[in-house]
């Protein structure tokens, strides 16, 4: 017996343990051994009165929001803890704090918070669902730089673990601007009201965790330096980095997809598969978001999150298990083999562009550089286009494509998996066949699904061929969509589940790939963004580009 | 804080009948009923895709959503049950059948002079939110006489849609012993009763349990008996997620259950109350030596010694049911009540028809009470929540494993 056989042996039923306390005998003949963390320890008894297929409730506790005020908590963050707090456990007592710099009383927040449930929550909002969770809300006033702010939180918390027993738990939500990050992850531990926990931490008593939102970073220097910076005070799992595409139904189907089915792994590789194509595309324009998106652009913005991420869950091996680390390292290593273009390649495999005016659902709207808030000689990329490559055994040679633009005809996110075409065309003329693939097109919204495009025989006499579509959707299979991405994160921040949260290392990866195209671009000479007419799909060097590989971009 | 899942989720407005889409008719089989059924879509699909279905490759995506989701079966024997089945099923809320057929042998059916069967066809939709198309989906009804019982089973078979998950809701008095029943469980991947509404519920444990055991690919059941339990389940499990709460569990000498009596068409909390006790010894590893006996001085309650504890330290738990004609409780429990030595004693209550209320009161720690927002849940509310059941409730099959031998003859 290995010293992890000792380890994960969990105490017999009937036999004392090492506090001399009785165990009885294993209640349905399955009692789960107790869980391990990743390194073998053994973590403490579970409740038997809790099983697997019970909703998965996490420790009471409580979540404080900095930037309570702001966009995010109202239309995802507030209706997401309510729509959990009606669908499905939360633990007793749990309790908000939230923070901003409004001069709110209570009840005043309370207001705003139900109005902002009853506007974006899947739940109706009614007297009874309404009060139990209003009595778990609070508010705190104060500047993110005013260590009194830091004091208040902390004694509002120690306040609320005795009156509601929340037991010292903390989630800490940063919805704010990055800038705030450090300071207020400095100002709660000098507050003590945030400390630096061991990297294995109980699962009930007196965990502190860390909730960021993206942009981890301007580029790859500073998101080092933040993750460095932060890691002084947290450790690395106290941090939950969110991509809310990962908390997506259709995103982790991706997964289940993959990996639950015998039929498609086979054929997920570099002898079957033409090539991949990552679309997300906004019908939207930069909607009074200009101040942000001026510094960012659309390759800082969503290719080194979102498209990244989708990347990487249509790319990576199968993990052993669905954990945290498990999955994450496979990730990892999918961002680790994909090979950026560099240098004067950036001109050739990586294009951006920006819109002008044009006519956006038969509506005309004006260029970007147009909008309220931005330069008029922006330089800003609102589309990006890319051509990746993944130097590992199972995609060598196969070119992912990734895109993204604002004000393209229609909003709409997918990964479509191109095939190779038949070694020989039996049919040949006769056929008629029209000269494309075969696809397999996962659909992540809107429309969510699954869809299999293949060749079929025209009815009739003639042997005539067309593709055809097969279509799975979500909403006509299980009737809903699924919950929003918050709900589901936000619990799993709860529960210390990382799997669908970002590991600094995959921030470091995703930062790698896009930092050389940034670098080009920034060059003295370099090749402004390419204007498209708003309402397209994007410049037509865009066109070019996979027109070279002798492709073409999908209409999604 | 709210912690109830079932019947959680606020209500939507009911699934409404697809204008123009819907027949009335005297068949003779089934071929018939989908060739109707079959009319009725040509009717009123638009140009677009249909779920698992081959479409144009430049057809619109989503213009029409057709449930795809699973075959729900159920059978009622009168008019009465046929109307609470019809009116759970257009008010799922979030998860339609892609075809429910209603099975109706009814005692008051008059059967015509000629041979077949009344037949409803319906196409009804609902809407799935902003942006969606609604959700449409279809409901048969077939009526027979009581004495034409066993027609329907040659009937509910080809109406199962292919390749796709085929549950059964028996909504009519015990479900195990007609030839009826026997067909059908042949068909289904899942059985759906509720204990709670059969005339000898503590026999119906038993003929569950045997139906489990009967080998083969024994049926996954559920129970709305065991549904209802959900929230109680959770908040006494929730007395014990602090560690130090946790030894408790193994001190615990006395459980007291007060079940309602007063549910609709005579639902009693019986089953419930029994499959709680089951649930308690089978996750804590007690055992019932037999079954319930009558409570001294008490005429209608019951009391069982059930065993807890190692060979070698052995202890006893005071088991007692007791109805409660509480309006309140309709046809759930009431109270639950755990004791242990040394004083700690935990209960949950059925405050009001929307809320529960939980004590504590442990040694060390400051009594706990709490208010719960778990309202009642309805019959569609529990059966949304069983279609989305697939696999083997382990948890379940346990606790009626262990309830059986309680059940009173």
């Amino acid at each position: 017996m290995t010293d992890t056989d000792t380890l994960r042996r969990p105490v017999a039923p009937g036999v004392a343990d090492a506090n001399g306390r009785a165990h009885g005998p294993d209640p349905v003949g399955d009692r789960q051994p107790s869980p391990l963390d990743p390194w073998g320890y053994e973590l403490e008894q579970p409740n038997p009165l809790r099983d697997e297929r019970a909703e998965r409730t996490p420790a009471p506790c409580s979540m404080v929001i900095f930037g309570v005020s702001g966009d995010l908590t109202a239309r995802k963050l507030m209706p997401a803890l309510y729509d959990l707090a009606v669908g499905q456990p939360l633990p007793e007592g749990f309790s908000i704090v939230g923070v901003s710099h409004r001069d709110w009383d209570e009840a005043t927040f309370k207001a705003k918070m139900r109005e902002a449930v009853a506007a974006h929550a899947r739940t109706p909002v009614t007297a009874e669902s309404w009060e139990p969770f209003a009595r778990g809300l609070f508010y705190v006033r104060g500047e993110f730089d005013d260590p009194a702010t830091f004091a208040t939180v902390a004694a509002a918390l120690d306040r609320i673990d005795r009156d509601r027993r929340t037991l010292g738990n903390r989630l800490f939500y940063l919805a704010t601007a990055p800038q705030f990050f450090s300071p207020i992850v400095g100002g709660l531990s000098e507050a003590a009201a945030l400390e630096r926990q061991a990297n294995y931490q109980g699962p009930t008593e007196g965990w502190h965790r860390l909730v960021i939102e993206k942009p981890i970073g301007h580029d790859l220097a500073s998101a080092q330096e933040l993750i460095a910076e932060m890691s002084l005070l947290l450790t690395e799992r106290q941090i939950y980095r969110i991509d809310h595409y990962l908390g997506k139904e259709t995103v982790q189907n991706v997964l289940a997809f993959r990996f639950a089915n015998s039929l498609f792994d086979p054929v997920w590789n570099r002898q079957y598969v033409d090539n991949v194509q990552i679309t997300a595309a906004e019908a939207l324009g930069v909607e009074g978001r200009s101040g942000y998106y001026e510094h960012a652009g659309a390759l800082r913005d969503m290719v080194e999150s979102h498209l990244l991420q989708l990347l990487t869950v249509v790319a990576m091996e199968p993990p052993a298990f669905f954990n945290g680390d498990a999955v994450r390292d496979e990730k990892v290593k999918v961002l680790r083999s994909t090979v950026p273009p560099t240098g004067a390649a950036v001109a050739a495999h990586a294009v951006r562009g920006q819109y002008a005016t044009g006519y956006s659902g038969g509506r005309p709207v004006p260029a970007y550089h147009e909008e309220k808030g931005v330069s008029p000689d922006s330089q800003t990329e609102t589309y990006v286009a890319l051509r990746l490559g993944i130097d590992n055994w199972r995609w060598s040679g196969v070119p992912f494509y990734l895109r993204t633009g604002k004000r393209l005809p229609r909003r709409v996110t997918e990964i479509a998996v191109e095939f190779k075409q038949v070694p020989h065309q039996m049919f040949g003329s006769i056929g008629q066949l029209d000269p494309t693939p075969n696809v397999i097109s996962l659909r992540i919204q809107p429309d969510e699904g699954i869809a299999l495009r293949f060749a079929a025989k025209v009815p009739g006499a003639r042997t005539q061929l067309r593709t055809v579509r097969m279509d799975f959707l979500y909403g006509a299979a299980f009737g809903e969509a699924g919950p929003d991405a918050y709900e589901r994160l936000l619990l799993d921040a709860m529960l210390g589940d990382p799997t669908l949260f970002t590991r600094r290392d995959e921030v470091e990866a995703a930062w790698s790939i896009v930092q050389p195209v940034l670098d080009a671009w920034a060059e003295p000479g370099a090749a402004g963004p390419a204007p498209y007419d708003a309402g397209t799909w994007g410049p037509d060097v865009a066109d070019a580009m996979i027109a070279r590989d002798g492709r073409a971009w999908r209409r999604p | 804080m709210p912690v109830a899942r079932t019947g959680g989720r606020a209500a939507r407005p009911p699934a409404r009948p697809v204008p123009g889409a819907s027949r009335q008719a005297h068949v003779l089989d089934a071929g018939a009923i989908t060739a109707e059924l079959n009319r009725l879509w040509a009717q009123v699909v638009e140009p677009g895709s249909a779920n698992g279905a081959v479409v144009a490759d430049d057809a619109p995506v989503g213009v029409l959503t057709r449930a795809s989701t699973l075959n729900l079966t159920a059978v009622a024997r009168s008019r009465r049950d046929a109307e609470r089945v019809e009116n759970a099923v257009v008010r799922l809320g979030d998860l339609y059948p892609s075809r429910a057929t209603i099975l109706v042998a009814d005692p008051e059916h008059a059967a015509g002079p000629d041979p077949g069967l009344d037949v409803r066809v319906a196409l009804l939709e609902q809407d799935a939110g902003a942006g969606h198309p609604a959700i449409r989906f279809e409901c048969v009804t077939v009526e027979v006489n009581a004495d034409d019982e066993q027609q329907l089973a040659s009937i509910a078979s080809p109406l199962l849609v292919a390749d796709l998950p085929d549950f059964l809701w028996w909504a009519a008095d015990s479900a195990v012993g007609s030839d009826l029943f026997d067909d059908l469980i042949e068909v289904s991947d899942r059985l759906i009763v509720d204990t709670a509404a059969t005339a000898m519920p503590a026999a119906e444990l038993v003929r569950l349990v045997a139906l489990l055991d009967a080998g083969g690919h024994p049926p996954k059941l559920s129970d709305f008996a065991w549904a209802r339990l959900e929230p109680w389940r959770n908040l006494v499990a929730l007395f014990f997620d602090r560690p130090e709460v946790r030894p408790v569990l193994d001190a615990i000498d006395e459980v007291q259950i007060v079940y309602g009596t007063a549910g609709a068409d005579g639902r009693t909390g019986l089953t419930g109350a029994l499959l709680f006790a089951g649930w308690l010894g089978s996750r804590l590893g007690w055992q019932a030596p037999g079954e319930l006996v009558r409570a001294r001085g008490e005429p209608t309650g019951w009391r069982a010694t059930l065993r807890a504890g190692s060979p070698d330290r052995r202890r006893e738990v005071l088991l007692t049911l007791r109805p409660a004609p509480d309006p309140v409780a309709d046809c759930g429990l009431a109270t639950v009540t755990l004791l242990a030595e040394g004083g700690a004693s935990f209960r949950v209550e059925r405050f009001d028809p929307a809320e529960l209320a939980t004590f504590s009161q442990v040694d060390a720690l400051p009594t706990g009470r709490r208010m719960v927002y778990a309202p009642v849940p309805d019959d569609a509310a529990l059966l949304a929540d069983e279609l989305r059941d697939f696999g083997h409730d382990a948890v379940y099959e346990a606790a009626l494993r262990f309830a059986t031998p309680l059940a009173p003859g």
